[in-house]
């Protein structure tokens, strides 16, 4: 199988190759927009001094008749008499329109969906909202006048949530929703795109921070909350996609069958995480039910071992049981060793390590530097093997005239290796495995190989090899 | 130009001249390997040049945001990835992938389209076993080739594919079986014919 691996390699590496013409057309369609940039640029140097006149004559004239700006959504602009004036004038046309991405302590956050002329995306915190609106509601917002500030603050004259049609298991509110939970790195959070591809059943759903150097997170959910894809990285515990996910998962449990509570969303702590949720009407619940419903979402996740239930005014926290935490085998949580993998996954790491670039005089075709060895290999061998595998196989500098720095292969005979379709023997101890090959060759003489594997990290990889000399 | 000097580069005032060095720096060193990669995935070469430019394209205008303790090789593969799959889930892509189903179409030449039966009998008895591992689901034919003709670690993978090591771990697993099945059997049917 080995064998035909290479073979395979070898056919897929010549399928295909980035060829100079590739690399041309890459160049001139990166050329292509720009040369139509700069035409404009020239009449522009005209145009906007005059635009900028004409508009500043425009807004003297607006002013002295006491009229219409048209620019409500952004702060700082025009006398508070102004903006009443508008809404009025304007009743069906709302102030604001967006997305509700925060809640709390009796007031709303909205932020528009697009850049006002400021390049900022409108948003206001609104207070003494009456209706019962939801994180991830579309809304319409008429207000009379606004703080100052960024985002700006007041309270809405009058509030349409815009429901939205969906026939989904997941609906549009409930995925902006669950996203906004879980994105925890950007503080004015902006839905900058919410699509419904019906091609592939999931909501698409960009979502950044209203700051320029904010991040940009795109999220795929699918319509039955079966599935998430998204570029957010997520949490120590969980990853972006499996938070979304869970948060759908829980808000199922709660939405479905206790309708007297509100899901907030959970929090992660270490390997546990705790689910805030509100009894709005103080209804009792069976709590019982609930812990037993969430435990069947919860622990789907094999790195939560604990989760509490925080119903506001109590608790109650649950343990996985050892007999279903499958993760722990054994006495203290260590699994089993697979034997033929630990040793594959080294036999891979050395070739990988040692690989040269074709016509590039022994140029390693993976690394430039031993860090990046280090990084890539950890999680087969320990450090202290890579150091021995680099200083024995690997040189720092070019061997050939011309000095270009990296890293190469020294021209030397390999390690010897056990050869894992030949019989070999595997001893136990304390913390370490022993895997022991008889090996007579001429490179190697007649020796006893053994590779030690150990426990390092959650993984067990190959930690040390010794020979002993049998004649 | 190195992938340590990039890392070190301020990407907040890159200059074009910067951003063309790290494009060329890229094309030149992962051009092919991430062209093979989009070959696996949308599995036609004249596809996979468009989708490879599309890439780099990306890779030129989106290089600040590479993060500098991602390694440039792996945040390359993450774009090829997405793009790969941008493309499969284009509407046009599906419809022409539904029309080839339907008419089995003749004019179609590229050889990654066309079924092992109609590759002409010199055909390499490999390059049909290669296109079989491309028939298998995408999540084993991902990690098959990450990790046998990629050469990339469990850990690279589970960051490139933005999954769990344990997750890679387990689909490498039964990826394998299925390739050791495509090798041992797929392969003495095909080779007696080749």
């Amino acid at each position: 199988m080995d064998q035909k691996l290479k073979e395979l390699r070898e056919t897929y590496q010549s399928q295909t190759s980035f060829t100079d013409d590739d690399r041309q057309q890459v160049l001139s369609k990166i050329n292509e927009p720009k040369s139509s940039e700069k035409r404009p640029l020239f009449p522009f140097k005209v145009i906007l001094p005059l635009a900028a006149v004409l508009l500043l004559a425009f807004t003297i004239v607006v002013s002295q008749m006491g009229g219409e700006s048209g620019n409500t959504a952004s702060p700082g602009e025009g006398e508070e008499d102004n903006n009443q004036d508008v809404s009025s004038n304007n009743q069906d046309e709302p102030d604001l329109k967006g997305y509700v991405v925060a809640k709390e302590d009796g007031r709303i956050l909205v932020t528009g969906t697009e850049q006002n002329e400021y390049d900022q995306f409108p948003a206001t915190w609104f207070s003494d909202v009456k209706q019962n609106v939801e994180l991830g509601d579309y809304v319409h917002v008429g207000y009379s006048a606004l703080q100052e500030s960024y985002p700006s603050q007041g309270s809405a004259d009058h509030l349409t949530i815009v429901t939205d049609e969906s026939d989904t298991n997941v609906t549009k509110q409930e995925a902006i929703a669950s996203v906004l939970r879980t994105v925890d790195d950007i503080n004015i959070k902006v839905i900058s795109r919410i699509e419904r591809s019906s091609e592939e059943n999931d909501w698409i759903i960009e979502l950044r921070g209203a700051g320029q150097s904010d991040n940009v997170h795109n999220f795929s959910i699918a319509f039955d909350g079966s599935s998430v894809s998204t570029n957010y990285n997520g949490s120590d515990l969980l990853l972006g996609a499996q938070q979304v996910e869970l948060d759908l998962g829980i808000h199922n449990v709660i939405d479905d069958a206790f309708s007297s509570l509100h899901y907030e969303g959970f929090t992660e702590n270490d390997e546990a995480i705790t689910i805030n949720l509100t009894n709005e009407s103080n209804s009792d619940i069976d709590q019982e039910s609930l812990t037993s419903q969430l435990e069947e979402v919860v622990f789907n996740y094999d790195p939560i071992n604990e989760f509490t239930v925080n119903f506001g005014n109590g608790s109650t926290t649950v343990t996985q049981s050892q007999e279903t935490n499958e993760g722990n085998e054994g006495s203290g949580g260590v699994p089993e060793p697979d034997i033929e993998s630990v040793i594959a996954d080294y036999h891979d790491g050395i070739d990988k390590m040692t690989e040269s670039v074709e016509g590039e005089s022994h140029r390693l075709a993976h690394y430039d530097t031993k860090e990046e060895i280090v990084e890539d290999l950890s999680s087969v061998m320990s450090e202290s093997r890579i150091d021995y595998l680099f200083d024995t196989f690997i040189v720092e500098e070019d061997l050939t005239s011309d000095s270009t720095e990296g890293l190469y292969v020294r021209p030397t005979g390999g390690d010897t290796k056990i050869n894992p379709d030949n019989d070999y023997q595997v001893e136990q101890f304390e913390t370490s495995y022993h895997v022991t090959q008889e090996i007579n060759n001429e490179y190697s003489g007649h020796v006893n190989v053994i590779y030690i594997i150990t426990y390092d990290n959650n993984n067990w990889i190959l930690d040390d090899v010794q020979y002993e000399q049998l004649d | 130009m190195s992938v340590s000097e990039i890392a070190a580069l301020d990407k907040t005032s890159l200059n074009e001249q910067d951003r063309l060095d790290i494009l060329d720096y890229c094309m030149q060193y992962y051009g092919s390997d991430i062209k093979r990669v989009v070959l696996s995935y949308v599995q036609n070469e004249a596809d996979a040049e468009d989708v490879t430019q599309d890439v780099f394209i990306t890779v030129y205008q989106k290089i600040d945001q590479f993060n500098q303790q991602a390694q440039l090789r792996s945040w390359l593969y993450r774009i090829a990835i997405n793009k790969s799959k941008d493309h499969l889930r284009s509407f046009k892509q599906r419809q022409q992938r539904i029309r080839d189903k339907l008419m089995q179409s003749p004019e179609k030449e590229s050889v990654e389209t066309q079924t092992p039966e109609s590759i002409s009998v010199e055909a390499d008895e490999n390059e049909i076993l290669l296109q079989q591992i491309y028939q298998l689901p995408e999540k084993y034919k991902e990690v098959i080739v990450f990790y046998y003709f990629e050469q990339l670690s469990i850990l690279e993978i589970a960051q490139v594919l933005e999954m769990k090591t344990n997750t890679v771990k387990a689909r490498l697993k039964r990826g394998r079986d299925r390739l050791r099945t495509i090798i041992e059997s797929g392969g003495e049917q095909r080779g007696s014919k080749a």
